[in-house]
């Protein structure tokens, strides 16, 4: 008998053990002090600047945020230990390109109405839950993940914010997406629920504000 | 100057035995270890090396953290205190190269270290360019043991490292396969090519290579290298979840912990020439390395091993 290929499991394909995955935000925040305050008032000024219906400004602030994240996180913490780390730094930087082009075009401005507030329950999960159930379930406060610095709270903001904009908006919502599935299956994997289920619930809240959406047409 | 325990000569007759239940097996040589470890012959030398050897995937993997450097060097010190020998890596194992050089400079490069990693790229004729990366990453002039890692582009790759071993600049070559990945393809290159190791996944639970790949290795004198000894910590980890209790005969064999138990099982199959699990503690080291002293299974022990982990 040729073997079977049956004892794949989720955990084989990641490349990091659970330390040194927790350890990577320690090191992010080591690294960043005191910026991740800076980007952070940044992503709130965004989502002012979104109902405030200044497009540009607030696509301008939210790229700075990809970028910064891209950088920081991508290339210089997380590229060692993942050879695809460099592609998904470039993700995210093609994500502050998109950001801003939208901003450019108009799409950022505030849609009000039920998908609007879809959209806020992520920015809530994004800005306050996530970075909130660490520390709070028994990982590191000095791991602290802040909107607009470490990728996952920054993905699901700009989900959230997605969600309030305009529909053309939408075309950022797939890296962020990406990039929640990919942090999910390493929480998973790792143990800690609230990440693992990240993913989860931005899907969850997307297909119910784009089901109220077709349901309003 | 070492004192002879009544414990030290049943684990050197302990060892004895193994060497004489098969003949793939070299002489067991000196060792800095505080007991003696089996070791086996190492294909196309005239050396050995320790039954235990240590995998690096998911554990050096810790990039620049200097924190998790210090703790991935302690763990390799306790290898290299035990006995230890072979190391594996591969340029798709993230930092863990470089994580191992690190360490490796502490402590000095051992002696015993037998450094063995693998080329993992599809360009086929990138082979000496990514050796040569590797070296520098773990700071060593040349590999013992060069690999193509789960056959990618394996032809070309394995032309080359013929020539680089004709030369002198990788000691053993070898391909490697996991999970029970390309088994055909494995047995057809092993049976066409001059391979020194070949490198698969074995273990309690996976014993696909028993059939054709062990016995042909067998045949050809070729080493083999057991990866996912403890199918990626799953099996440990679940006996342990169900509470289960290693069975009273399993301390005749010199089993103290589910890892001696398993190893033992492993490194007892007469084609295999060392198994690599891999650990981020000192403590788990220390307990993989005693797995390859003393007392291994026979053929009857080893089925009594397998019935046993079958009933979970």
């Amino acid at each position: 008998m040729l073997g079977p290929l049956g004892t794949y499991t989720l955990r084989d394909f990641v490349p990091v053990t659970p330390v040194v995955w927790e350890r990577l935000f320690e090191r992010l925040n080591e690294q960043v002090w005191p910026w991740q305050g800076l980007f952070l008032v940044l992503v709130l000024a965004a989502i002012w600047q979104l109902y405030q219906g200044r497009s540009r400004s607030c696509g301008l602030a939210l790229a700075g945020c990809w970028c910064w994240s891209a950088i920081q996180f991508q290339f210089l913490l997380h590229a060692p230990l993942n050879w695809a780390a460099p592609v998904m730094g470039w993700g995210f930087m093609l994500q502050a390109l998109l950001v801003l082009l939208v901003g450019f075009g108009g799409g950022w401005r505030f849609s009000g109405g039920l998908r609007a507030r879809f959209g806020l329950s992520l920015i809530v999960a994004g800005g306050v839950v996530l970075p909130l159930a660490g520390p709070l379930t028994g990982r590191s406060w000095a791991a602290f993940e802040t909107a607009g610095t470490a990728p996952a709270p920054t993905a699901l903001v700009t989900l959230g914010m997605a969600l309030m904009a305009q529909l053309r908006s939408w075309v950022t919502g797939l890296i962020p997406l990406l990039w929640l599935i990919y942090s999910s299956v390493i929480w998973w994997v790792s143990g800690w629920v609230p990440g693992a289920l990240s993913a989860l619930l931005a899907l969850v809240i997307l297909v119910l504000a784009g089901v109220h959406s077709l349901l309003a047409k | 100057m070492r004192l002879v325990t009544r414990r030290y000569l049943l684990e050197l007759m302990g060892a004895g035995a193994v060497l004489a239940a098969s003949p793939s097996l070299g002489p067991a040589a000196p060792t800095s270890a505080p007991v003696a470890a089996v070791r086996k012959s190492i294909p196309g030398t005239d050396k050995t090396m320790p039954v235990i050897g240590m995998g690096t995937w998911r554990t050096f993997n810790v990039g620049r953290d200097p924190q998790l450097r210090e703790a991935r060097t302690r763990v390799l010190e306790a290898f290299f205190e035990e006995g230890g020998g072979l190391i594996d890596s591969s340029p798709m194992y993230g930092s863990s190269q470089a994580v191992l050089g690190y360490g490796l400079e502490q402590l000095a490069y051992p002696e015993s270290l037998f450094a063995a990693d693998k080329v993992w790229t599809r360009q086929g004729d990138a082979t000496r360019d990514q050796v040569q990366e590797s070296a520098a990453n773990w700071g060593v002039a040349r590999f013992d043991l060069m690999q193509v890692h789960n056959l990618l582009a394996w032809e070309p790759h394995l032309e080359t490292l013929q020539s680089m071993k004709a030369a002198g600049e990788v000691g053993t070559i070898g391909i490697t396969s996991s999970h029970g990945r390309r088994l055909e393809q494995v047995e057809s290159v092993m049976a066409r090519y001059d391979l020194d190791f070949v490198q698969l996944t074995y273990n309690i639970r996976d014993r696909w290579a028993e059939d054709r790949i062990l016995p042909l290795a067998r045949e050809k004198g070729i080493g083999v290298i057991a990866n996912r000894p403890y199918q990626g910590g799953s099996l440990i980890k679940g006996l342990q979840r169900r509470g289960v209790k290693m069975p009273g005969w399993a301390s005749e064999m010199g089993c103290r912990t589910w890892a001696d138990f398993l190893l033992r099982f492993i490194v007892s199959h007469p084609a295999v020439t060392c198994a690599i699990p891999a650990t981020t503690r000192v403590k788990h080291m220390r307990e993989n390395m005693a797995a390859g002293r003393g007392v291994m299974p026979d053929a009857g022990q080893r089925q009594r091993m397998i019935e046993a982990l079958e009933a979970f």
